[in-house]
């Protein structure tokens, strides 16, 4: 073997997906040369490959994902009709994408701000004509920028949306939601104009910036923080997500992991936005369990099976956990 | 019996619909499929989606499953696919084909062949543990959040260069730790 050291960098660049062409062709060459130095390679690549992969965490929480892999192939066979997405970002209804595409693209062409609705009783997902999928909430609105995708991507949001922005590192996406700016060169990240505190960001991949209007305060997240911008835009106040079910509106799942019953019903009465009591010598009890029932009957059917608990449904409405 | 007839035994029985069966295959290669979708997918979550994705198939398809090399290798091939069926756009897609098509069964072969002393993952992740904390954290951006390079330097404020000079750094220590166990490798 040769004393000279591999070309570290520019292998780190090509295995991150960094590398230019001509640094590509340049690195095939190097393997070529001599079959020492393609095992190098292989042997970096290798302990890339296996960094961070925590084989033992995969391996703790097989049980689980069984579990749900076997209720996946129940359901399927037992009721083709009704089976969910097993990707939240997989292709959601694509009917709906396509068509709305189609209609964007023609309303671009007419120089027309466009705008999207989202109702009071629906979820849109939409792609927009860089390949950003978009999923807004009820009670929301999305305006486009006629320019959008020329030189900048530039939006306006109302309400709340989830967005997995294509990577586009030419063209900046700049989300203007209230009095805050958002600025992106390729994630996914959740935002929420008006939330009681402020406007609310969530990151779930890559980095974002997130300041006010004019730029006078601004924070850098990343993945799975969150930050709040208050309302009269003094400061960002800049956390960990705390709640995971705050996606719930777009992943059509709520997740629990040893939560209070108290937590859990409140979670749920926000999500099927019905009222739900819980006695008071059950509020602490933990519980682990997962819902991604339509209906509330049927998510608080699962919760009585899974603890001791029952569940009462009184003539108003309300719901009575015992 | 031999690995291989074990887990031809255990397709046989699954396609008679043998779900016990079934259970074994998942819980036997799980966490390594999940560690090799991982590279390309670059998420825990999304890592173990595709997975569950390929055996929610494997199990559908069963009956008309026809397997021309070992079963892991099958798995491999099945969650590679769906794992570039779900990158966001054609480019991203189009690079990693570009690095995994060619390295992937060799890198798998290779873990193969180190199988008798310790599993290659403890190896380099002890490494990482010992890396200084700027370039393990510059690392980890790339390698496990799947930031870009650009990305990285905009979070920590530091120049596109030093991230590329610390991801270097990182690689080579990682090589190093792996060095002693090259003998097993050249056999």
């Amino acid at each position: 073997m040769n004393n000279i050291d591999p070309p570290y960098e520019l292998i780190g660049k090509y295995l991150s997906g960094e590398a230019t062409l001509s640094e590509q062709e340049f690195l095939t060459k190097w393997r070529e040369q001599s079959s020492e130095n393609n095992e190098e390679y292989m042997l970096i690549a290798m302990s890339w490959g296996y960094s961070f992969n925590s084989l033992d965490q995969y391996e703790k929480k097989k049980e689980d994902v069984y579990q749900e892999t076997l209720k996946l192939i129940n359901r399927k066979n037992s009721n083709r009709k009704k089976s969910k997405p097993l990707l939240i970002w997989g292709g959601v209804a694509a009917s709906v994408i396509l068509l709305l595409t189609a209609w964007f693209t023609l309303q671009v062409k007419n120089e027309v701000t466009p705008k999207i609705f989202a109702s009071k009783q629906e979820i849109k997902q939409v792609t927009l004509s860089d390949g950003t999928k978009v999923w807004l909430n009820s009670n929301s609105q999305l305006s486009v920028n006629p320019d959008f995708n020329k030189k900048s991507r530039m939006l306006e949001l109302k309400g709340e949306a989830y967005f997995e922005v294509a990577k586009d590192q030419n063209k900046p996406f700049i989300i203007i939601a209230g009095n805050s700016r958002t600025e992106v060169l390729g994630t996914a990240f959740n935002i929420k104009e008006k939330s009681r505190e402020g406007v609310l960001l969530m990151v779930t991949e890559g980095v974002v910036s997130f300041s006010n209007s004019e730029i006078t305060v601004e924070e850098k997240l990343i993945k799975g923080e969150q930050a709040i911008l208050a309302v009269d835009q003094s400061e960002i106040k800049k956390d960990l997500i705390q709640d995971f079910n705050r996606f719930a509106w777009k992943t059509k799942m709520l997740n629990f992991r040893n939560s209070s019953l108290e937590h859990i019903a409140k979670s749920l009465s926000n999500y099927y936005q019905v009222e739900i009591e819980v006695s008071e010598s059950i509020k602490q009890e933990q519980v682990s369990i997962q819902f991604d029932q339509d209906q509330i009957d049927d998510a608080l059917k699962i919760l009585a099976e899974t603890t001791d608990i029952t569940v009462e449904k009184l003539e108003s409405g309300l719901f009575l956990l015992k | 019996m031999k690995e291989i007839d074990i887990d031809n035994t255990l397709i046989r029985q699954i396609q008679n619909g043998d779900k016990d069966a079934f259970r074994t295959l998942f819980m036997k290669y799980f966490a390594k499929l999940c560690a090799f979708v991982h590279t390309i997918v670059r998420s825990n979550e999304k890592a173990e989606d595709v997975v569950q994705k390929v055996f929610v198939k494997f199990w559908e398809k069963r009956k008309i499953i026809q397997i021309s090399q070992t079963v892991f290798g099958y798995l491999l091939s099945a969650c590679k696919n769906e794992s570039f069926n779900l990158m966001k756009t054609e480019k991203t897609r189009e690079r990693y084909e570009q690095i995994y098509v060619k390295n992937y069964k060799h890198i798998i072969e290779n873990e193969a062949k180190l199988n008798n002393d310790k599993p290659i993952s403890e190896i380099v992740n002890k490494a990482i543990e010992e890396l200084p904390e700027k370039c393990k954290n510059i690392f980890k951006l790339s390698k496990q959040e799947g930031l870009s390079y650009q990305e990285i330097a905009t979070y920590l404020s530091v120049s596109e260069k030093t991230v590329e000079n610390q991801i270097g750094i990182a690689l080579k220590k990682l090589r190093e730790s792996l060095k002693p166990h090259i003998a097993i490798i050249n056999e």
